[in-house]
């Protein structure tokens, strides 16, 4: 009986400690304004520009983010799927930084039409989109291995 | 009335900051928290079992970027924590961030002036009440009484973050100390003292380490500071020193409904001294403690927690039985150790505010203040409870 306990406690153990969160379903993708120029980002520099991490492009530009609601189910899925994280470690990701004087959170906004209109517009700027044709003044960024 | 006036004033400032633009370079944040408090049967908050308004946090934050490579941050505060920590209004951190080294996967940043210790899992913003898991931190690592030299310190810290094949690494670094009121080295010592305590220097090193793409972060922490007393002209202390050296060991898992933190850690105190009676003091005794805390998510806006905590202030007396035997005078033997249950819930009932409440119940008063001079003790009966509820806005 005791065995058993253990192997069950043994399994969730290396579940928890192996299986990371579900693989990227490539639904959404990183829409880029046209002056970053950067073509492909690793998953981890892609967490690092979304945790408010990375504030700077190589080219010396501020990084501008911007993210829907945390409540919007296309953030949940982008939180879970490309930055392999759940949306609430991310706002403590951002309350961490922003109150102890390391950088800003993103710039939330209220729908994807609003995200692509104010990535286009502002230089430097980094969001995301549930669709595969980036509108003019943007590109889709790719994710592949790290640089 | 000159505190309200105070607590008035900057919640106006608070009111009026977040009114603010906010241009490109320059960023503002504050919060206003307060809450209804009471300690039963203990001192730790209130002196007569009474619920009191001592639940006061507002903080003002700004930073501005001079350029790619630099930037200046600050935070002003004020508080109101009962008998937890001095009341009024500090600058709890104010540094010029240098940006050494910043590419994708690595970044080194050099922080010069009243930099923030970042060495625990909460204490880069144990002072903003939002980010907390709880309106009180588990009093084994977040001890209250030293909040303010825990939280930052003057002089300079270095921290770099690393993305690798094996994960996210964070590296931290820190040589500075922190400036003590007057009114802290009574609290510290003996209400007769009448000379001050300075912090000589206090050095820490932590590493964060999270596995890539998994929901575990694992860290540890270590510490050293020395302490001296000048004394007075008349004093009951000639002469004093202690030292302090600190490891910690921290855990956290994330899941989608739950989070789970811990943090043990393991304290060697040394304290020496001379009295004008005679009496030597020449003690040496290692502390251990920590706590495990269990959040889980009720809903997108409200969330339940559960902890234990538990402190032992001399890991060779668990008991206190020795405290019979204290060289100042006898100490009743539960301030030998502090054993602490809490439950508590949080409601997001509107965006950028939240009302929490929590409920403690407590066996032990070793963590209250120094095990050391009978005259100092926080008076508490040998089971003692807390009860808070708070209301914050933040922006």
């Amino acid at each position: 009986m005791q065995s058993g306990v253990s192997r069950t406690l043994l399994i969730v153990l290396f579940i928890l400690v192996f299986c990371p969160l579900r693989a990227a379903e490539a639904a959404i993708h990183i829409l880029a304004n046209e002056a970053v120029k950067t073509q492909t980002l690793s998953p981890a520099q892609v967490r690092l520009i979304f945790a408010g991490r990375t504030q700077f492009w190589p080219n010396g530009e501020r990084v501008k983010v911007f993210v829907l609601h945390a409540s919007n189910p296309i953030h949940t899925e982008f939180c879970r799927n490309v930055l392999q994280i759940y949306p609430y470690q991310l706002e403590r990701i951002w309350q961490r930084i922003t109150y102890s004087g390391q950088g800003d959170a993103p710039t939330i906004v209220n729908s994807i039409e609003d995200m692509v209109a104010k990535v286009a517009a502002t230089p430097g700027s980094i969001g995301y989109v549930n669709t595969e044709t980036p509108p003019e003044g943007t590109y889709l960024l790719n994710i592949g291995e790290r640089e | 009335m000159q505190k309200h006036a105070v607590k008035g004033f900057f919640a106006s400032l608070v009111v009026m900051a977040s009114g603010v633009y906010a241009d490109d370079n320059l960023s503002w944040h504050g919060f206003i928290a307060q809450g209804l408090t009471r300690s039963q049967d203990s001192a730790f908050i209130t002196d007569d079992n009474a619920f009191s308004r001592e639940l006061t946090e507002i903080g003002i934050n700004a930073k501005y970027t001079v350029n790619s490579s630099l930037s200046v941050a600050g935070q002003l505060v004020y508080l109101d924590g009962g008998n937890r920590y001095r009341q009024g209004s500090r600058v709890d951190y104010l540094f010029l961030d240098w940006r050494v080294a910043q590419y994708f996967d690595w970044q080194m940043n050099l922080h010069i002036g009243r930099y923030k210790n970042r060495h625990w899992l909460y204490s880069a913003t144990q002072d903003v009440p939002q980010t907390r898991p709880s309106i009180i931190l588990p009093q084994s690592v977040y001890y209250d009484g030293n909040r303010d030299m825990a939280l930052s310190s003057d002089g300079i810290a270095l921290q770099s973050i690393k993305v690798g094949d094996t994960g996210t690494w964070e590296v931290r670094w820190s040589l500075g100390r922190s400036p003590l009121a007057k009114e802290e080295t009574k609290k510290f010592l003996s209400p007769l003292a009448q000379g001050r305590v300075k912090q000589d220097f206090v050095h820490q090193f932590s590493t964060y380490w999270q596995p890539d793409f998994s929901q575990w972060e694992l860290g540890f922490s270590l510490l050293q500071s020395d302490f001296s007393y000048k004394p007075a002209e008349q004093d009951i202390l000639l002469n004093g020193s202690s030292s302090v050296d600190r490891l910690t060991l921290a855990i956290r898992y994330d899941s989608e409904n739950w989070e789970f933190s811990s943090e043990l850690l393991r304290d060697r105190l040394r304290y020496k001294g001379d009295f004008t009676q005679g009496v030597t003091l020449d003690i040496d005794k290692t502390g251990e403690g920590g706590y495990a805390q269990f959040r889980y998510f009720l809903s997108d806006t409200v969330t339940g927690l559960v902890r234990i905590d538990t402190y032992d202030v001399d890991r060779d007396d668990r008991e206190g039985t020795l405290l019979d035997l204290n060289p100042l005078g006898p100490i009743p033997r539960y301030y030998g150790f502090m054993d602490t249950a809490t439950v508590g819930v949080s409601w997001d009932f509107a965006k950028q505010m939240r009302l929490s409440g929590e409920f403690s119940r407590t066996h032990g008063a070793g963590r209250l203040s120094a095990v050391l001079f009978p005259n100092s003790l926080i008076q508490a009966a040998p089971y003692w409870n807390t009860w808070s509820v708070q209301l914050m806005y933040w922006f």
